[in-house]
């Protein structure tokens, strides 16, 4: 349910919307002072921000209504796409937004924006994180309803109404978003870009495992979950990035065909996981998450091997 | 433009952030027209009403509960209802409208102390239909392919085969009770006492052998609820949707109306907090959503 903080003028602040907000604003603040610390010009940081948030914002509305307009125009006339704040936002397009905001305002600082992206990957990490505690404001975020009692607690599950239980997705994915914010301002990136590209990559491979593990507000085009297609197709783009730059220092096509076969082996593993998850229910869901994870594993792996054949890994 | 501008200008966003982006998902409040909201939630059960686990009895409310054979190769479960205020039939949702969470239906049952129900239309898996739940109206969209059941404020169960936009207006045009709940499934078993015969070939396994469900009202304020098992369960094979039709105009021939509902998995009939259909059959599916009873007795 969610929760409204208070009114202005009639018109209700939700307590996600408020919590959001402020994660934004400190992102932001450490955004300009990353970019600061790696002695990019100044108000590089919030020149990105004034592109990307307005950006991000259209986009997740204008994805959000794309993939539900079925939907939507079954419950709302299409006005309801220009009303955002009765809620509906896709993080695939927000991605594509604060992407997009990337090279527009790295020409207005004036700065590559490869290096851009290494300076904001930190601050765009927590940014996830903190977006993703917040859903717990909107009750969205959460599982499958638990049956077993023995892991009926916090940080395994949560119980938006008494004594029912659902795995807490929502805070896993900000964990590991923390986690990745924390591996991404210590890593020393000696390519220009590539911590973003460890951040989308990242990012996109967990994204894969954990958008399975939702129970509640998912977007799905037929039986695809669009964060999962989204997340497996930024992995390729990154595999396929280093492919051709790797081609173009004279690496032969050879090098390529093992970690190739890998990657859609592994995502051929997701794929088979996901309908054995709905297909198998007998089978244990600790069995079919187990490969899913050890194929992502196995994924980045590869994709950082055609990162080596390429030259830039450090 | 200076860097204080560019802060300001930016505090600027951030507030209309938190106007704009209430929520990742569309708001409830979003999802308009209530016709009469009614509270889901029914007063807690007197355990000691529960007489046996076929038997539960109070002034409001009386279930009777029979197992039998059908075809001597499946067994079925049916719920004899009986309620004194029409108030005591509702539905529940999993999670709000507009969510795809779902959750057995014993533990639906167990938040609005239902003392006995069933799995819905599992409504959330689809886009269509006329959609109304405990008063307020979610879509409006009637699909010919579902056939629509409507129960209005007396208790009275009515079925529109092959529900256009049309049908359903002028059935509510000239109905005078509000209507309450609707499920969007089908196909119609028996309509005001007529076995219904066809079925729309949609995606309902109709030639499957398979677990089945059913609403049936047999008379004012009263009502069966059935379960067929399937080939999952030990020592029944299931039914094709012919077969249960069939089985349910032969063995219930008191009801007045008769609905299927959704079947295979999510068949659920839930007693006492507990599905007591398929009892050997470990396998609970997770419903978005029940139809069921509560006493009116205060506690």
């Amino acid at each position: 349910m969610s929760i409204v903080l208070f009114e202005v003028w009639g018109f209700p602040v939700y307590a996600y919307g408020f919590a959001l907000a402020l994660s934004v604003g400190l992102s932001a603040v450490l955004a300009e002072a990353r970019c600061k610390k790696q002695g990019l010009p100044k108000d590089s940081g919030i020149n990105y921000v004034l592109i990307a948030l307005p950006l991000a914002f259209v986009l997740g509305r204008l994805l959000y209504s794309l993939i539900n307009l079925e939907s939507i125009l079954t419950d709302f006339p299409l006005s309801f796409v220009l009303e955002p704040w009765k809620g509906g936002f896709a993080l695939m397009g927000v991605l594509l937004g604060a992407s997009l905001a990337l090279p527009l305002s790295a020409k207005w600082s004036q700065i590559k924006p490869a290096t851009l992206a290494d300076a904001l990957a930190p601050a765009g990490a927590l940014l996830l994180a903190l977006s993703r505690f917040c859903e717990i404001l909107s009750g969205e975020g959460i599982g499958r309803y638990v049956d077993n009692p023995s892991i009926c607690f916090f940080p395994i599950a949560v119980a938006p109404r008494p004594d029912e239980w659902y795995y807490a997705v929502f805070f896993w994915e900000g964990l590991w978003a923390l986690a990745l914010a924390i591996y991404l301002s210590k890593r020393r990136s000696k390519a220009p870009g590539d911590k973003g590209i460890q951040f989308f990559l990242l990012f996109a491979a967990s994204q894969i495992v954990f958008e399975s593990l939702r129970g509640d507000n998912y977007l799905q085009w037929g039986f695809v979950r669009v964060s999962q297609l989204g997340s497996l197709l930024i992995c390729v783009g990154i595999a396929l990035f280093f492919t051709f730059k790797a081609s173009r220092q004279a690496v032969k096509a050879p090098a390529f065909i093992l970690p190739w076969l890998g990657i859609f082996l592994s995502a051929g593993i997701v794929i088979l996981m996901e309908f054995a998850r709905e297909k198998a229910p007998e089978l244990p869901n600790l069995l079919v998450y187990a490969f899913m994870v050890f194929a992502m594993y196995a994924l980045v792996v590869l994709v950082r091997h055609l990162q080596t054949l390429a030259g830039t890994k450090r | 433009m200076t860097t204080r501008i560019k802060w300001l200008i930016f505090v600027v966003l951030l507030i209309l952030l938190m106007g704009m982006a209430p929520s990742g998902r569309i708001l409830e409040s979003a999802y308009a027209e209530e016709i009469a909201a009614i509270d889901a939630v029914g007063p807690a059960v007197n355990e000691k009403n529960y007489l046996s686990p076929e038997e539960y009895q109070d002034s409001t409310l009386s279930v009777k509960i029979k197992t039998g054979r059908v075809l001597n190769h499946t067994t079925y479960l049916a719920v004899y209802v009986s309620i004194a205020d029409a108030k005591q039939m509702r539905s529940a949702m999993a999670e709000r409208y507009g969510s795809k969470t779902s959750t057995v239906a014993s533990v639906i049952a167990k938040r609005v102390n239902a003392v006995t129900g069933m799995n819905g239309d599992y409504f959330s898996m689809n886009q269509h239909g006329y959609l109304v739940r405990q008063g307020k109206q979610y879509r409006n969209r009637p699909d010919v392919n579902y056939d629509l059941m409507l129960i209005d404020a007396k208790g009275d169960i009515h079925i529109i085969r092959y529900p256009t936009k049309d049908a359903v207006e002028g059935f509510l045009a000239n109905h005078p009770s509000p209507i309450i709940n609707t499920f969007n499934f089908g196909p119609a078993i028996i309509v005001e006492g007529q076995k219904q015969t066809e079925i729309q070939e949609v995606n309902n396994g109709r030639n499957k052998q398979a677990q089945r469900s059913a609403f049936i009202q047999t008379g004012p304020l009263k009502y069966i609820m059935v379960a067929t098992e399937g080939p999952e369960d030990k020592g029944s094979k299931g039914l094709t949707l012919y077969e249960f039709i069939d089985f349910i105009a032969e063995t219930f021939p008191e009801a007045k109306n008769a609905y299927n509902m959704d079947g295979g998995s999510s068949a659920s009939i839930v007693y006492h907090n507990q599905k007591i259909n398929s009892p050997q059959n470990p396998k609970k599916r997770q419903l978005c959503d029940i139809l069921y009873f509560v006493t009116g007795e205060q506690p």
